[in-house]
């Protein structure tokens, strides 16, 4: 173990940590959560192969849209909400901190949505 | 009841015919993701109003996702503000060639 290599990995597991720390989410948590709740039934296994065109791809997407989504369901029909019936129910249960776990577990799946012009 | 019942079906068969004629393509949308590219087409660009969060990836999701998506900002089941008027601007074919376009992107390249 070389100077580089302790100083690569110190600052690899910053990065990890601060974007982590970012989402506010906990990873392992957020998975646990999936199970819980069956997201997979719907999105797929590897949330990038949903059981129906209708529905997305999760794995990958970025953390604080997946917030912003799940919170947005929780609000329903009020201002900035959504209300899809499913959604609605599925979100129901969770606290502000599942939505964080959630999206961090979602966003750090490999998947292959892309965001370039 | 059984005459307004059967109207209900008249009407679901109706939007149905009205939705099955419209194909989505990615070719013919080129000159209509203008108004995407400002924020879909910058990586982790950022929506600031009423929250700030990093608009999501949309390339590579479904057709039928980034429709329905785009359409329920139109009709008012998301209440976006920004993605509301923007999907309130699009007609039913700008939006299925738009989700054409976007289920088509990959992240090397866009649609041929």
């Amino acid at each position: 173990m070389n100077k580089l290599t302790l100083k690569l990995t110190a600052a690899l597991s910053c990065a990890l940590w601060s974007s982590a720390a970012l989402a506010g989410g906990n990873v392992a948590a957020g998975k646990a959560l999936t199970e819980k709740y069956s997201c997979f039934a719907c999105h797929g296994k590897d949330f990038n192969t949903p059981i129906d065109p209708s529905y997305p791809k999760l794995a990958g997407q970025h953390p604080d849209y997946l917030v912003h989504a799940l919170t947005a369901y929780k609000r329903g029909d009020a201002a900035n909400g959504r209300n899809n019936p499913i959604m609605v129910g599925q979100v129901k249960p969770l606290s502000d901190q599942d939505i964080k776990d959630l999206a961090a577990y979602l966003a750090s799946l490999p998947g292959s949505l892309t965001q370039h012009r | 009841m059984k005459k307004i019942t059967a109207l209900f079906v008249l009407a679901g068969f109706a939007q149905f015919a009205a939705a099955a004629d419209v194909v989505g393509n990615a070719q013919n949308a080129k000159g209509k993701i203008e108004m995407c590219i400002g924020c879909h087409g910058i990586p982790d660009y950022k929506a600031t109003f009423p929250e700030v969060f990093r608009v999501p990836m949309i390339g590579g999701q479904s057709a039928k996702y980034i429709e329905n998506a785009l359409q329920a900002y139109k009709k008012g089941d998301r209440k976006h503000p920004s993605m509301r008027g923007i999907a309130a601007s699009l007609s039913d074919q700008d939006i299925a060639d738009v989700a054409a376009f976007y289920s088509q992107q990959t992240r090397t390249a866009d649609p041929k």
